[in-house]
């Protein structure tokens, strides 16, 4: 069966599934076990009495239709397997039911700068990705001064990329596939690096990719992203499309997926305020350093889900959001305040998802409490105590990362020297 | 244009040669990344390359050759041990590079679509590079030991050849099962150390008495080691039973390789 002339991609009935062997006495997050390693050929089984094996369902029955020249955004939350879809594309891993069928080159953007080694120059780290993404030596020379001047690199092109500002580096990295000029496009949540200037430069390459008939693939959690830039938007929850139509409209039902079930409430100690009923969902997590991603510092990752529906007005009444560190006894650690001004929380009428990240925090191991307000000028409208906590895990990695009663709550940062050498010198 | 299909792989399908023809510039670039890296920021450089076989090689050729008086064949101990390391090191260092490739470049495997094939080829690349460096000391000791010409030197390209490829298929077995089994980065240099010594690298196979000689001459790279050492040096060409088993096994683990990476690539980046 081959498809027509103006569908680009056509996908039936994709499946993917992973054995995921537990552990009994370990907890039974399924969804972070790796796929465990086994015999290519089912020999050899494992006979261990402790593992219970299960089979989980990353994707399910994924299936539709892209006409030529279309902009496609998927939204979902995390886990719900937009990224496994986009690696099925890209044929990085394989189906475990289903087939796609794609209509020319595929070029695909699943991390910026794969390939990029700090010791080579920008030159010859241009080249490597280049034939990385698929492309050959004589392509690459004839487009190698437009990547150059979209990355605005310019003289330093024969300095290893280590010696790059890590703006030049990911300029660099975006542009060179952003010249790939696939057929096809993919490309995975690659926008949210750079300052705001080149985002809006790399909306625009995109844009124009679109407007150029090449069928674009874009996944994101920049809502206004794939609102400007899409055509259409499919909603992924659970491995399963739960949504398929205008942008606009995917961004309501990603919302509606966001807030909670109405069973479900936020547990809290004490709440006040004159609207104790805003925030309803409040979810906080710890994130361990991860240098395989782009995320090389541990950090805290705060999501707060409310509705603003009841209060009239939010445009002019200059909100602020405060949120509140508490060492498990009780003591206050830290606060953090943030305002409409610093634009990082531009939350107006209607449902809104607010995401704080506090980096590398410099806490010991232990258990941490939060406070969340939510205050408009000098009101309290919704304020929450002890409504969240994560847990710091005991580390090797960072120095003296652990829960000892004397030890105090905060990891200190600390270099030494020793005066005597210092005055002396090493000779 | 061309419709890409996107399926669960069947269970027998070809090597796909086209691909690998399609990226073969890439092929080139992650060589040349290899090959940069190596030697980047040393300040030696390429003396590095030479001062590795050499140092052993006189150190072996002083405590064998001169002190324990081992049989050379009649040829300067010296030369019997380069003419040994230079195929064996091919060989071996292939495999020693290689076998952890795909681990390694993890990264790569699990976000961008290329012939898999291309990272342990082009790991093995740096090896083929030291080989020609080596190649042409080995010719200054031709001059310096006024060793003779012959026609047996024509064979020296084919008995180089056979050790690469006999390299790249144990190196395909090893770094496709390595991304299953990590313990095959503990065994493998264990295992090649222990194969050294079952090979005639640093000593001649005379030293073998000669009713254990057909039996030893069944290991595969006893050919490689041996034949070129006959093309370099002359004396007595390898017996038949070395040559069959070289071939046997020349041709056996390339088709290993080449079936047991096919047969998993898909895999990898499920789980690596």
């Amino acid at each position: 069966m081959s498809i027509s002339d103006s569908i680009s991609i056509s996908v039936n009935g994709i499946s993917k599934s992973y054995d995921i062997n537990h552990l009994q006495q370990a907890e039974s997050s399924a969804r972070s076990s790796r796929p465990t390693s086994r015999w290519p050929w089912g020999m050899g089984r494992r006979t261990t009495q402790t593992l219970t094996r299960e089979t989980y369902w990353a994707l399910r029955d994924i299936s539709f239709e892209v006409p030529t020249g279309q902009v496609l955004g998927i939204i979902g939350r995390n886990g719900a397997g937009k990224s496994t879809f986009l690696k099925i594309l890209s044929q990085i891993i394989e189906p475990t039911q289903g087939f796609a069928d794609i209509r020319g080159r595929v070029g695909s953007l699943l991390e910026v700068g794969t390939g990029f080694h700090p010791e080579l120059t920008g030159r010859e780290n241009i080249y490597l990705n280049g034939t990385l993404l698929g492309m050959r030596r004589r392509q690459i020379s004839s487009i190698f001064d437009q990547i150059v001047d979209f990355a605005e690199v310019g003289r330093f092109i024969d300095t290893p990329v280590k010696r790059y500002s890590s703006g030049m580096y990911v300029r660099l990295a975006f542009a060179v596939a952003a010249h790939l000029q696939p057929d096809v496009l993919i490309i995975d949540e690659v926008l949210s690096v750079g300052d705001a200037s080149f985002q809006e430069k790399c909306l625009g390459r995109m844009q124009s990719l679109g407007d150029a008939g090449r069928t674009v693939i874009f996944v994101s959690h920049n809502m206004e992203a794939v609102a400007t830039l899409c055509d259409r938007a499919l909603v992924f929850h659970q491995g399963r499309i739960c949504f398929d139509g205008t942008p606009q409209a995917a961004a309501d039902a990603y919302y509606e997926l966001c807030a909670p079930s109405p069973h479900e409430r936020i547990e809290y100690r004490e709440r006040g305020g004159s609207q104790p009923d805003i925030i309803t969902a409040i979810a906080c997590d710890y994130k361990p350093e991860d240098f395989s991603s782009n995320q090389p510092e541990a950090r805290v990752l705060i999501t707060i889900t409310g509705n603003l529906d009841s209060l009239p007005n939010t445009e002019q009444c200059n909100l602020r959001l405060a949120i509140g560190v508490n060492h498990e006894s009780g003591y206050r650690l830290g606060t953090y305040v943030a305002t409409e001004d610093d634009e990082k929380l531009n939350i107006h009428a209607g449902r809104f998802i607010y995401t704080l990240s506090i980096q590398d925090p410099p806490l010991q191991a232990g258990k941490y409490w939060l406070d969340v307000s939510l205050l408009k000028r000098s009101e309290t409208l919704d304020s929450l105590q002890r409504c969240g906590s994560f847990r710091i895990p005991q580390s090797s990695a960072k120095h003296y990362q652990k829960q000892e009663p004397g030890w105090g709550a905060v990891r200190l940062c600390c270099q030494g020297y020793n005066e005597n050498q210092m005055a002396g010198g090493p000779d | 244009m061309t419709i890409t299909r996107i399926e669960p792989k069947r269970r027998l399908s070809l090597f796909e040669w086209k691909e690998l023809v399609q990226y073969r510039d890439l092929l080139y670039y992650l060589s040349l990344r290899e090959i940069k890296l190596r030697y980047k920021q040393t300040s030696l450089g390429i003396i590095w390359v030479v001062l590795q076989p050499l140092v052993p090689a006189i150190i072996f050729a002083v405590l064998f050759g001169n002190f324990a008086r081992m049989p050379s064949n009649g040829q300067p101990y010296l030369m019997m041990v380069f003419t040994g390391l230079i195929p064996w090191t091919l060989f071996s260092a292939s495999i020693g590079r290689a076998g952890g490739s795909l681990v390694g470049n993890s990264n790569l495997l699990s976000k961008i679509y290329f012939p898999r094939v291309i990272i342990p080829l082009a790991a093995m690349s740096s090896v083929v590079v030291d080989t020609l460096v080596s190649l042409s000391v080995l010719m200054v000791l031709m001059a310096v030991f006024g060793i003779a010409l012959g026609w047996h030197l024509l064979a020296a390209p084919f008995f180089l050849a056979a050790s690469l490829l006999m390299g790249t298929g144990v190196t395909l077995v090893v770094a496709s099962l390595n991304v299953y089994y990590r313990d095959i980065g503990y065994a493998v240099p264990f295992a090649l150390q222990l194969w050294n010594y079952l090979t005639p690298v640093i000593y001649s196979s005379e030293l073998i008495p000669p009713h254990w000689r057909v039996l030893y001459s069944l290991n595969p790279t006893v050919g490689l080691i041996e034949g070129f050492r006959w093309a370099i040096l002359g004396g007595h060409p390898i017996t038949f039973t070395m040559f069959a088993s070289m071939l046997i096994g020349l041709i056996a683990s390339l088709a290993a390789g080449v079936a047991i990476f096919q047969k998993i690539e898909r895999g990898f980046a499920d789980i690596i």
